[in-house]
């Protein structure tokens, strides 16, 4: 190879003035993008504030999408003004070296260094939210640890079977519901649980979202805080009609609620009747729908 | 194209490729125990988790194992063909090449029964796949543990048919666990990673002879 | 030496019998046709065995399908399509005891090579890029029909069956395809050229390692056949034991891909390690090459797990084992956690190389050494070991050890600091350089841009409470094409925008490189941005309804994707046509790059790459040192000091 020809004008220059003008143009660039993700953007951001949790969830969002703006701008701005500054122009030698810059101590422990106070900032920001608001509106498996201060909540089970959510409510006499009304301001634990396969409930205003584990009860955790309709969808694959499992729901008043309830409770007694004892987990045996399990003592079918 | 002729270090390619044979003998071995390693690993990690879970109490409701008797049977051949493999080794280094094959083809056998016993003892279980955990997880066992021991005696019996066609050649030298030849330090290396290996192996059999009998 | 074996072992003789690789011109020379044949009889006689054996079973009996037949028809089909290409040869000749076999048979100049199983890892490199193309062309034809399907809010195209089974195999064969993308064309074609090395370690791994890959293609899109799979590419077990038939393809495809990123891995660890030139220290190894090993140690430790776990869900499917299945003692979690603890090494496994491809091809067109050399490789092998400790955050919401989930959250945030090397890494060597932009520039910065809104999402995504929204949804499948089809398929095609000159010998067009480039980066965001939107907006993965005020949007980015495919079918025509048809010769060493590769005697490269083992004597990114030795004892040509790309 011939011998390298080095642009001297590269090396030549100060440093200083190219990092002011990236990094002026930048700091006025994400104040602007940062106010307006903030004020502007965030009221809108999802998945609303229909429960304490999903208030939640729109903060961490609208959190996390501003202080994503500087980063975004800053890497862009970099480039951008690289690209624009440094080409090679018609009518350079093209092979001519650059500045022979092999690392800066400086520049790279600063970006170790603010890279994992970042990194360190989110995670512990990302715990303190999770925590506090009870799971944050997540599955929390059988036996929660974070759970909300009162004891005294709306249990709602939720049954996810190939392709549909039903409710029970072990409140109101096990009674088993195709639609689901929940009361306002009221702490509701949902346990959801699944008859088949892996199914997810997704109640996408309430900020809820859980795993339905055949034979597992996956609690999460809601408080209602405005009336309004949501929506509940399987987010996770489960078969053909996937895509087609979803239904609606209620937040409505506490006293509709309790009119909503008995009215069901008393529609359906004759229905509860004939269901499997309330549980947390249902296991389909062969010889009947929920309830027991498997025991090839009492099972005329098992040929295991 | 020209070359700078000057500076230029006498490379000699046969042994630059010779040793590159060698690293790559070495780093070929240890990588089949890093993939047995996590193969088995992923298998050791259902018997624990299934077991921990426990769903339903139907781990092993009742204590049931495979059969002690055969699962000793197979842990005792193949630590005998460890051992002997090893025995066979030091011989080796002595220059007894003779001895180092009469060791590793009674190595070779007993490795290929205690697969065979292994595929046999599956089909004897006193229980079905289905029944519970245990049962399950071993079934699952058996034949991998039985596939990567066919695997390693497969590797063995490359090194016996090896060792008999070159000794001959190489008998002026020392024979094949003296001779400086690149041919004997190659089938040496490989003969080493295959004993490597093959600890391994013995050591696996230990762990899973706890897993699946002794616990 | 007393004693002259070179006859025996076949070292430096050309006139060695060569083994396992014939290239006998006899009409039953061993190529993909025998292979073929050899798999058709193969499946056949694994069937029947198959039906002997378990029509007899209750479950097989009572369901009309029976996983045995068609578990045993793919490994027979396996073991006779490897007979069939001769690949067996080797290793039973092996068994009557001859020495290992390092000679290359001299091949002939035609097409035919490429259809056999051959030991040039050259060869091989050329078979693995245009499968690879084939791999990427068919899942991405599939994805378009997705897409159709989503114009509309309610199902009209295809049934919800044919829909899903399309959204699987789309899944299933991309994520088989992205981990060999670049190790298998480039990794196996370039890293011994840049280690100065005249052969690879296992040449026969590496050839049996894309020998797998037809295989498992046909196997998984033969699914499509037979009721297909309705799982999707994880295949959520008990989901995935409801199955028909169909399942035992993933099962089969994907386990065979498996062991073919595994021989391939092996090669390649053992082959940087072993076989660098003398002076190719590991302070002068190009950054693919530690990419590449980062790579190779990440997939040996990780894919038995995800065999483990197709071994596992098969015994289930067919032996009537009961591991994943709750009410026998066994439990649906151990395939979510066998199939993550492979599954998410393997998400990085596709990132890393594509990194490599960035790191090495950057400063070239940007005339300066690679910033922070130790940084970038760091970056790698952090990404590679970080990324075994995080598979549970793709569990967050399953309700599986809800306790970790601080843990895996921060596992998982942390891995953005090796990330964030990549992008100061780039950023650093584009300071005060002389930049030209190229087609491969382009795609390489393309990568950066692309992956930035990859990486940035990641932080939602790993965010416990953030992932309560966005888990499972439209804006999760926005963020990992952001990171794969923005990033490792970009680097893809920059790289043989880069490295086709030298593959080929001809030099292809810069101004349809830019208008591919442009075409696609604005097409891809045009494509995927809105899915975050969707996706926050509440949209499901792999749903065939969605709400309705949601049409706008998927109709928007339906349409883009179709101009996707249209740019990406431009690429098909133009490097075809310019393959085949306007063939322009490349000049020597057209983007004036030291690196090792450039520096063989033609292009494409012999067959024995170098006429003698180059010593090294610097590092390859001394593009601005003046006093820098060549970086090795061969001279590059360079009397038509013409780079492409720039205007004169």
């Amino acid at each position: 190879m011939s011998k390298v020809v080095l642009d001297e004008s590269r090396s030549d220059e100060s440093t200083k003035g190219h990092i002011s003008k990236i990094l002026i143009s930048w700091a006025v660039a994400s104040i602007i993008g940062m106010s307006l993700v903030w004020f502007v953007l965030g009221p809108h951001l999802p998945p609303g504030t229909m429960t304490d949790q999903a208030a939640g969830q729109q903060f961490d969002i609208k959190f996390v999408s501003t202080l994503a703006v500087p980063v975004l701008f800053f890497v862009w701005f970099f480039f951008g003004y690289s690209i624009m500054k440094w080409r090679v122009r018609p009518g350079e030698d093209p092979l001519a070296g650059g500045a022979n810059i092999r690392g800066n101590s400086k520049a790279q422990g600063t970006w170790y260094i603010l890279t994992t106070v970042i990194v360190l900032g989110m995670a512990v920001y990302g715990t303190y939210f999770l925590v506090v608001p009870a799971g944050a509106g997540g599955g929390e498996g059988a036996s929660p640890i974070w759970t909300p201060a009162t004891k005294n909540m709306l249990q709602v089970q939720v049954i996810a079977q190939q392709w549909r959510f039903t409710y029970r409510w072990p409140q109101f006499g096990g009674m088993e519901t195709t639609s689901l009304e929940l009361p306002l301001n009221t702490e509701i634990q949902f346990n959801v649980t699944s008859l088949d396969v892996i199914h997810d409930f997704w109640a996408y205003q309430l900020g809820v979202k859980a795993d339905a584990n055949p034979d597992y009860n996956n609690i999460a955790f809601a408080k209602t805080q405005q009336t309004g309709r949501f929506v509940v969808r399987c987010d996770e694959l489960c078969g053909i009609w996937h895509g087609a499992m979803y239904n609606y729901g209620n937040v409505v008043s506490q006293s509709q609620f309790q009119t909503w309830a008995t009215n069901m409770e008393k529609q359906n007694a004759a229905v509860t009747k004939l269901l499997p004892k309330y549980a947390t987990t249902y296991t389909p045996s062969y010889s009947g729908a929920g309830g027991g399990y498997y025991n090839t003592a009492t099972d005329p079918n098992a040929s295991l | 194209m020209s070359e700078i002729t000057e500076e230029r270090p006498v490379v000699d390619e046969e042994q630059l490729y010779h040793e590159a044979a060698l690293g790559s003998n070495w780093w070929g071995a240890r990588i089949a125990i890093a993939l047995s390693l996590t193969l088995f690993g992923g298998i050791a990690f259902a018997y624990f988790y299934l077991r921990s879970l426990n769903s339903h109490g139907l781990w092993d409701p009742h204590g049931q194992t495979a059969s002690t008797l055969m699962g000793s049977m197979i842990l005792a051949l193949i630590l005998l063909s460890a051992i002997v493999s090893g025995y066979g080794n030091l011989k080796l280094k002595k220059g007894l090449t003779l001895d180092w094959q009469v060791a590793n083809i009674f190595s070779l056998l007993a490795g290929v029964f205690a697969a065979g016993f292994q595929i046999w003892e599956l089909t004897r279980i006193n229980f079905y796949p289905g029944a519970f955990g245990y049962a399950g997880v071993y079934v699952a066992f058996a034949p991998v543990y039985s596939g990567v021991i066919l695997l390693g005696m497969y590797w063995l019996e490359t090194l016996i048919a090896r060792s008999f066609r070159s000794n001959a050649a190489l008998a002026s030298d020392g024979g094949l666990g003296l001779s400086r030849s690149m041919k004997a330090e190659n089938f040496r290396s490989a003969n080493e990673g295959f004993s490597y290996f093959w600890n391994f192996m013995a050591f696996a059999s230990i762990v899973f002879f706890v897993m699946f009998y002794v616990l | 030496m007393a004693i002259d074996f070179s006859k025996e072992t076949g070292i430096g003789s050309s006139g060695g019998a060569p083994s396992g690789s014939s290239t006998g011109s006899g009409k039953f020379s061993p190529s993909v046709i025998t292979g073929i044949i050899g798999g058709g009889v193969g499946y056949l006689f694994g069937h029947w065995l198959g039906n002997a054996i378990a029509s007899g079973y209750q479950q097989v009996s009572g369901s009309g399908s029976n996983d045995v037949a068609t578990l045993l028809g793919y490994l027979f089909a396996t073991v006779g399509w490897f007979i069939g290409l001769g690949a067996l040869n080797y290793p039973l000749k092996k068994m009557l005891g001859i020495d290992p076999d390092f000679s290359e048979p001299e091949l002939g100049k035609g097409m035919s090579k490429y259809f056999k199983y051959t030991v040039d890892h050259k060869i091989v490199g050329v078979q693995y890029l245009f499968g690879m193309l084939v791999y990427f062309f068919t899942a991405g034809l599939l994805a378009l029909a997705i897409r159709t399907e989503l114009l509309s809010p309610t199902t009209h195209l295809w049934g919800p069956d044919t829909y899903i089974e399309i959204v699987g195999e789309h899944g299933t064969m991309m994520m088989m395809m992205m981990t060999s993308v670049i190790l298998g064309p480039f990794g196996n074609y370039m890293i011994p050229l840049m280690i100065g090395s005249k052969r690879v370690a296992f040449p026969r791994l590496e050839a049996m390692s894309f020998w797998f890959t037809p295989l498992s293609y046909f196997i998984l899109l033969s699914a499509l056949w037979q009721g297909g799979f309705q799982s999707g590419w994880t295949s959520y077990a008990p989901l995935s034991l409801q199955q028909g038939v169909g399942q035992d393809a993933y099962i089969f495809g994907f386990g065979l891909q498996g062991l073919s990123m595994v021989c391939a891995s092996t090669n390649i660890v053992a082959t940087i390690i072993n076989y660098r030139a003398p002076g190719m220290t590991w302070s002068r190894l190009p950054i693919l090459g530690w990419s590449m090993i980062s790579l190779g140690f990440t997939m040996i430790l990780s894919i038995p797990v995800l065999i483990d776990g197709l071994y596992v869900l098969a015994l289930d499917r067919s032996a009537q084992t009961a591991m994943l299945y709750d009410a026998h003692g066994g439990s649906s979690f151990l395939w979510e956690n066998l199939f993550w603890f492979f599954g998410h090494p393997e998400v990085y496994l596709l990132a890393i190389p594509g990194f490599g491809v960035v790191a090495e091809i950057i400063p070239v067109f940007a005339r300066k050494p690679v910033f922070g050399y130790k940084t970038s490789a760091a970056g790698m092998i952090g990404l590679a070991i970080l990324s075994f400790f995080v598979w549970q955050h793709h569990l967050f919401q399953s309700g599986m050890n809800p306790d970790m989930r601080p843990l895996f959250m921060l596992t998982t945030e942390l891995i953005s600091i090796p990330t964030g090397f990549i992008y100061l890494v780039g950023m650093g060597t584009l300071w005060k350089a002389r930049i030209r932009l190229t087609g491969p520039m382009l795609f390489m910065l393309g990568v950066y841009f692309n992956f930035l809104f990859g990486g940035l999402t990641g932080v939602y995504v790993s965010d416990v409470p953030i992932n309560v929204t966005v888990h499972g949804s439209f804006f999760v499948m926005a963020h990992f094409h952001y990171t794969i089809m923005g990033g490792v398929i970009f680097a893809f095609f920059g790289a043989i925008y880069y490295w086709t000159p030298l593959v080929t010998g001809y030099q292809l067009s810069e101004k349809l490189a830019k208008i591919h480039f442009w075409s696609m980066i604005i097409a891809f965001n045009s494509t995927f941005l809105p899915l975050f939107a969707v996706g926050l907006l509440g949209q499901p993965r792999r749903v065939f309804e969605y709400a309705h005020r949601l049409q706008h949007l998927n109709q928007w980015v339906s349409i883009s994707s179709y101009v996707l495919g249209l740019s990406l079918m431009f690429f098909v025509v133009t490097f075809i046509w310019q393959l085949a048809v306007t063939r322009k010769p490349a000049v020597r060493n057209p983007w004036g790059s030291r690196s090792l590769e450039w520096a063989v005697d033609s292009y494409p490269p012999p067959q024995h790459n170098f006429r003698q083992v180059p010593v090294v004597l610097a590092g390859p990114y001394e593009y601005a040192d003046p006093d820098a030795l060549p970086i090795a004892d061969i001279v590059m040509e360079n009397k038509d000091r013409a780079p492409v790309g720039v205007d004169r």
